[in-house]
């Protein structure tokens, strides 16, 4: 059907658009790619549910990312919270396909976000790689912006210290 | 320096969903929306038929019908975005498809008119919706007002062709419950511009231009629909008399709502706008009873806005839970006071009473528009304000 329908067609492209960052979010959170897609699948489906029932999402992005994080709170409540050092955070593509260099360069870029404490972690990401506000990471995470901005500059401080220690 | 963003970079790149993973999940994801479509929220025919003539609710009869086949065929469309307003998610679907459907399936020039008057006002309803939210930009603003524009417009061709068409009497109405609600967002967005930092000014001076053209109009209308001979006469007060009754209906159904929702204080303009229609449907039976049709008519209609207003006064009052206290009956009782001895002869001193709003809309033109850029994301911290030199992608 033509109209069929532009709420759906708008909330393709968000899932188009964010899929991967929530996943990414779930995988460094959860450390299980398995359950971080589940969790991934489950934030959109509450993002749906949200826009049938007529919520506002000002910022759509945000709004999936906290479903996200509400939906990782969860999980931990319910299972036991696994060790961050099994954080199995593989390529994209299969292994063979990234070149030795690429995979030296991810291997160092896990290795890095992984020595990060997970709060730091959870900071310097949101506000690196996803590109979020101070201000929407403060209402993602439900801190304050101060609070927010140290763990990002700490964050920050740590990855300068691990990648250039004579620093 | 760069390095720690080449990890950051690395990390985007890299560690994401597999092409399987993405499609199995998109599989899933989307088997999950077509089992949950979006739902019925809101319905207004049902009292538009109220308000319409018997001819009328047979026609809206037939609209749900097709209504419900459209809704069918599409999947389920798009009832939540009924209270959207611009800026929302479901927003285009509201204009650009519930409203599109409404407007296929309204059939007749009354209808139509009823409709466009209707859309016109629900952009006004958005406007102090998203002012009373400080969620209004310049850009809404335009967009708002020149929707708003056309299809006020749009309604008052219609209520002209209607009166082209004979039917005055249907036309004077329309065009006195535009009135009325221009008049009642009028009062409402004005005492937005005081109190909100939002500028809503533009749109204000649009609404009381358009208040001014309908004033102009409706007294136009109201002496030609007292050329009438005494059969017809006593025939449309008595139509009066009934719309009187259920429009006093709807808005103390309207009050009760939004009284124990908000409390009383939510209500007191709206009350005092049904207690003075109370007073001026009382006056008019008598009259009726003494078969002073004319007396009674002009009763009625004043028994009709001031019902009107208190009901759209009490449902804006319950979508923005503003608690503003709005002078509109003593607004309307001066207004109105000038067609208890002019009906039917022109209405000279309605015409005064315009002026002084209109000294009102040239000091408010004065006022120059402030555009406040919205900072998306402001940075708390200056240290993180340099750091975005840095940022990916840059």
């Amino acid at each position: 059907m033509p109209n069929n329908n532009l709420a759906e067609k708008e909330f393709e492209r968000l899932f188009e658009q964010y899929s991967d960052s929530i996943f990414r979010h779930c995988l460094f959170k959860v450390s299980h790619r398995e359950t971080a897609l589940d969790i991934m699948q489950e934030t959109f489906k509450r993002v749906w549910l949200k826009i049938i029932e007529g919520e506002k999402l000002d910022n759509q992005k945000a709004f999936c990312f906290r479903i996200a994080n509400n939906l990782i709170i969860d999980f931990y409540r319910k299972s036991k919270a696994i060790s961050l050092d099994s954080l199995e955070v593989e390529p994209a593509v299969e292994k063979g396909e990234l070149n030795p260099s690429e995979q030296a360069d991810l291997q160092i870029a896990i290795e890095t976000i992984k020595s990060l404490g997970e709060r730091y972690r959870e900071a310097v990401l949101l506000r690196y790689v996803e590109g979020f506000s101070v201000k929407e990471i403060a209402e993602i995470s439900g801190e304050s912006e101060n609070v927010i901005s140290v763990r990002i500059n700490r964050g920050l401080s740590k990855v300068k210290e691990i990648i250039n220690p004579e620093v | 320096m760069d390095k720690k963003f080449d990890i950051f970079n690395n990390i985007k790149k890299m560690v994401r969903l597999r092409d399987s993973e993405k499609n199995h999940a998109r599989t899933a994801i989307f088997d999950f929306v077509k089992k949950n479509p979006v739902r019925f929220m809101e319905d207004e025919r049902l009292q538009q038929a109220q308000e319409g003539t018997s001819i009328l609710i047979l026609k809206f009869k037939y609209m749900p019908i097709a209504l419900i086949v459209v809704i069918l065929l599409s999947g389920g469309t798009v009832f939540a975005a009924e209270s959207a307003v611009p800026g929302d998610f479901l927003h285009p679907v509201k204009t650009e498809f519930n409203e599109e459907v409404r407007s296929t399936f309204t059939f007749g020039t009354e209808s139509n008119a009823r409709w466009n008057s209707r859309l016109s006002e629900r952009r006004l309803e958005e406007a102090e919706l998203l002012a009373a939210e400080n969620r209004l930009n310049e850009e809404l603003t335009v967009r708002l007002r020149e929707r708003f524009e056309a299809q006020e417009q749009r309604a008052s061709e219609l209520i002209a062709r209607l009166e082209a068409e004979g039917k005055t009497e249907i036309a004077a109405n329309l065009a006195a419950r535009m009135e009325n609600v221009l008049e009642v967002h009028e009062q409402i967005i004005a005492r937005l511009a005081e109190t909100s930092d939002q500028d809503i000014s533009q749109i204000l001076d649009t609404v009381r231009a358009r208040l001014q053209t309908r004033v102009e109009a409706r007294e136009h209308l109201e002496v030609r629909a007292n050329n009438l001979s005494s059969e017809r006469l006593e025939e449309v007060v008595k139509n009066a008399k009934v719309r009187a009754e259920n429009q006093i209906e709807m808005a103390e159904s309207a009050i009760a709502e939004t009284e124990s929702k908000l409390g009383s204080d939510a209500v007191l303009s709206a009350k005092v706008n049904l207690e003075a229609s109370l007073g001026h449907k009382t006056e008019a039976d008598a009259y009726l009873e003494a078969e002073v049709y004319a007396e009674a008519l002009v009763k009625y209609q004043q028994a009709i806005r001031l019902a009107h207003s208190a009901e759209v006064l009490a449902k804006q009052q319950l979508r923005i839970d503003l608690r503003i206290d709005i002078p509109v009956a003593e607004f309307l009782l001066r207004a109105r006071s000038s067609s208890d001895t002019n009906f039917g002869s022109g209405g000279g001193q309605q015409g005064n009473g315009r002026t002084e709003n209109e000294t009102d809309l040239d000091s408010r033109n004065e006022v120059e528009i402030d555009i406040e850029l919205e900072g998306a994301g402001v940075e708390s911290s200056a240290d993180i304000e340099q750091e975005l030199d840095f940022r990916l992608g840059q």
